[in-house]
């Protein structure tokens, strides 16, 4: 027999009600109130103390999940499911907190679970909870247990002693759901108490004045009728700000690799922004913002490759054998260390009063070019000057791409992927302005072959990069030689993976550059 | 689900006080306990703080699982439900005689539940009819509660008798010494004599206790009221030596 088919009294789901008690009514006054009309027999209060973690994308929540930590026992339930309820431990820890990162879960069920829900993301801490419950058994005329009621108050567990919101519960006990009614009714009608329909973690959030909001790292800016391409432009930089802003404290805190990730995906959209937007704000201005924003991105390089290739070891390790994997695990101490001291030179940077100045002047140039007269570029409709700018695009992709052939040289493809990056820019930052159904074409199209020509240009820059690293290697270590031997195991695989890219690049290329996409762009050209 | 029945020809012996602190002792070692009271006067209902169900008819209970389902009530007990006695279980043997395939009722409504619950323990009224037969068919272990005196022995006897008279394997039936007077000379030369002569009698004897005379004033098992008691200590200990022949039962699960 299955767990799972038992109906029996306990692990059956059976009907529940919850209720808002006011803070005000105290737990001596409700069960006053209760003692009305119902036999009540109050039990042992119990307390218990309940951690919540989520992502900084909330990848739990917007799943309706939520992950829990109470007696050293980790807990995965629905978001609905009451925090007494069933949902079994699924992860018994050690230690103090749980493991960050899904990959450093031991192989079960909570990591399967966890793993398409996180991605890269770390858990951080979402409150604790200190909820007190005294179940209340409400009694028939024989004395018999009719209704399992408690009242649960719950506290902030850093500030114990003040009760943030207090609820009334109810459950049935199997064939008395008769007693459930009369005695929903009575809390209803003489208790007058509202049925609470929010969720406790909901609750603690609100306490914290947490309010969970999707995250993305595109910011969507839509272009209003007749505004101007300076006021376009300006929008969107702005945006983008906000994100390197968003996530700068996140990446000083290594919290996780994401932080960086989308820092250095807002620095770069908003370089792409002003180099493919030419002319909006002025030359001035622009180069002022450029120069700054290379510097942004300049000082991130070199953590983000660390991280890139601590990332990619799982994936490194199947493509070597068994024999290479101790050179490999101890290039990846190499790496940890290198990017240990990358991390702080840089936590170092973003906290200091030059990045904050940076960020200020940056800031104050974008509101100075939405202040001066503008340019005559800046001036033309985004309407208008969006589209032309996306057929520009688009032509270069179109004529580079038709004069690769199978004995193109790397160079002209790693061109082609550049071209594509800007169009794919292009396309995202007017897609308000921009007809849907050339974007629904073109787009997933774009997004394949932006895929292909990313792998075959990754193969290509890790074979460079790791031979860098071999050069760097203090080749008087002992285990020098070891990693040696994996990165050249690492370089000569990469090698033939790459060779065999070029095949999918060109198969992907020729729909690309074919008529139907053509025919897509042409409704962007004007009358 | 393993099912225990709790039998004897012989009323006032000690079954339903077994079968409603073994229901409690079975719940808590070996998971979801449903205690089918059998008996029309309703004495295992009573001691939960039932009352007798309406609803059930005794021909639902052979023909309705879904009624059967819903005629079930909780307990006060985590783990432990409880179908009450219904008055017309009294026509339980003319209703079962009008059926088909009479002798294995019981048994098919008990495999209409199966899955619900670990462990199924029945309570039975106390005379010979083709309702004994039908609980004797059912169950996996059937245990007959006997009070160390010559009368009580006769019936053991009977009831044996019975099972061979209709073909029911005695294998399955197990006696157990019941309302137990140590100080007794009588009860103990009586054990004594019995269980040289038959082996198959348990270990565990069930001694008479205040604590369980009283049952019918607390409304609620002994293992509940005096978890630490005498009574309780022998009713826990009985239910071990039950689980061991449930699991040897051979009841695939
Ligand atoms: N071990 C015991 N010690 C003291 N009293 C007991 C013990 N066992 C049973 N009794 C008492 O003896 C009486 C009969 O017991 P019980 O109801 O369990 O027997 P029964 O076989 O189910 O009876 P019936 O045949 O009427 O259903 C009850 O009053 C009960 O409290
Ligand atoms: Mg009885």
């Amino acid at each position: 027999m299955t767990p799972s088919k038992t109906t029996a009294a306990g692990s059956r789901r059976p009907a529940s009600a919850r209720w808002t008690v006011p803070v005000t009514t105290s737990v001596a006054n409700l069960l006053e109130a209760l003692t009305k009309d119902w036999r009540c027999v109050s039990g042992r209060r119990t307390v218990r103390r309940v951690q919540y973690f989520d992502t900084h994308e909330w990848g739990l929540y917007f799943n309706d999940l939520r992950l829990t930590l109470e007696s050293g026992g980790l807990r995965l339930a629905p978001l609905e499911e009451s925090e007494s309820g069933v949902a079994p431990t699924l992860l018994d820890l050690d230690s103090e907190s749980p493991p960050r990162f899904w990959w450093e879960f031991p192989q079960g069920d909570l990591r399967d679970a966890l793993s398409s829900r996180l991605g890269l993301r770390a858990l951080i801490d979402r409150g604790t909870l200190r909820i007190s419950t005294l179940p209340v058994d409400i009694k028939n005329r024989d004395d018999k247990t009719v209704v399992r009621s408690s009242i649960e108050s719950f506290a902030d567990a850093k500030k114990p002693r003040r009760t943030i919101f207090r609820a009334l519960t109810a459950r049935a006990v199997r064939g008395y759901d008769d007693e459930l009614t009369a005695f929903e009714s009575t809390v209803a009608e003489q208790l007058e108490l509202d049925t609470d329909s929010r969720t406790v973690f909901d609750r603690l959030l609100e306490y914290q004045e947490l309010v969970p909001t999707p995250y993305t790292s595109k910011p969507k800016v839509f272009i209003a009728r007749g505004e101007s391409l300076r006021e376009t432009v300006v929008a969107m930089l702005r945006a983008s700000l906000e994100l390197v802003d968003a996530n700068t404290q996140g990446t000083i805190d290594d919290v996780d690799t994401e932080f960086l990730h989308h820092f250095r995906t807002s620095v770069r959209r908003s370089r792409s922004l002003l180099s493919l937007v030419k002319g909006a704000l002025g030359a001035d201005i622009e180069d002022r913002l450029k120069s700054d924003l290379r510097e942004l991105q300049q000082r991130t390089n070199r953590l983000r490759d660390l991280d890139v290739f601590l990332l990619d070891q799982a994936a490194f390790r199947s493509l070597l054998p068994a024999s290479l994997h101790p050179g490999l695990a101890a290039w990846q101490l190499v790496l940890e260390a290198q990017r240990g001291q990358e991390q702080k030179r840089l936590a170092r940077f973003l906290r200091s009063a030059s990045f904050e100045r940076k960020m200020t002047s940056m800031r104050r140039q974008i509101e100075q070019a939405s202040a001066n007269d503008p340019t005559a570029t800046g001036e033309s409709p985004s309407a208008l000057a969006g589209p032309e700018i996306v057929l520009k695009r688009y032509r270069r992709v179109r004529k580079r791409g038709r004069a690769i052939t199978p004995s193109t040289p790397d160079e002209a493809i790693h061109d082609l992927r550049i071209d594509c990056k800007k169009l794919r820019y292009t396309l995202e930052f007017f897609e308000s302005v921009l007809p849907a159904d050339t974007l629904g074409t073109v787009l997933p199209r774009l997004k394949k072959l932006q895929d292909v020509l990313g792998d075959f240009n990754d193969l290509a820059v890790q074979q460079a990069e790791l031979r860098d690293m071999f050069d760097d290697l203090d080749h008087g270590k002992p285990q020098a030689p070891e990693i040696a031997l994996a990165l050249g195991g690492l370089i000569a695989t990469l090698y033939s993976r790459h060779e065999r890219q070029r095949d999918k690049v060109l198969a992907n290329l020729q729909g690309f550059v074919g008529s139907d996409i053509k025919t897509a762009f042409a409704q962007l050209e004007q009358p | 689900m393993k099912r225990l029945a709790c039998y004897s020809i012989k009323g006032g012996v000690g079954k339903t006080a077994g079968a409603v602190n073994l229901a409690y002792a079975l719940s808590e070692a070996g998971g979801p306990t449903l205690l089918l009271d059998l008996d029309p006067q309703g004495a295992s209902t009573f001691y939960f703080r039932m009352r007798p169900s309406r609803g059930l008819k005794a021909k639902k209970l052979l023909t309705d699982t879904e009624r059967l389902l819903s005629a079930i009530r909780g307990s006060d007990y985590e783990n432990l439900d409880v179908l009450p006695a219904n008055l017309s279980f009294r026509n339980l043997d003319v209703l079962l005689k009008s059926l088909k395939g009479s002798r294995r009722r019981l048994s098919h409504s008990l495999d209409l539940i199966d899955g619900e619950y670990e462990n199924a323990v029945l309570d039975c009224p106390p005379n010979i009819t083709l309702l004994s037969e039908n609980v004797l068919t059912a169950a996996d272990v059937v245990l007959v509660p006997v009070i160390p005196t010559t009368l009580s022995e006769r019936t053991y006897r009977k009831l044996l008798d019975f099972c061979h008279e209709h073909r029911i394997p005695t294998a399955k039936v197990y006696p157990f010494f019941s309302m137990v007077q140590t100080n007794n000379r009588m009860h103990r030369e009586t054990m004594e004599r019995l269980r040289a002569e038959d082996p198959k009698f348990l270990n565990t004897s069930i001694p008479f206790t205040v604590e369980v005379e009283r049952m019918g004033i607390h409304r609620e098992p002994v293992l509940a009221t005096q978890p630490r008691g005498r009574a309780a200590r022998a009713y826990r200990e009985l239910a071990v030596e039950v689980l061991w022949l449930l699991e040897g039962s051979g009841r695939g699960d």
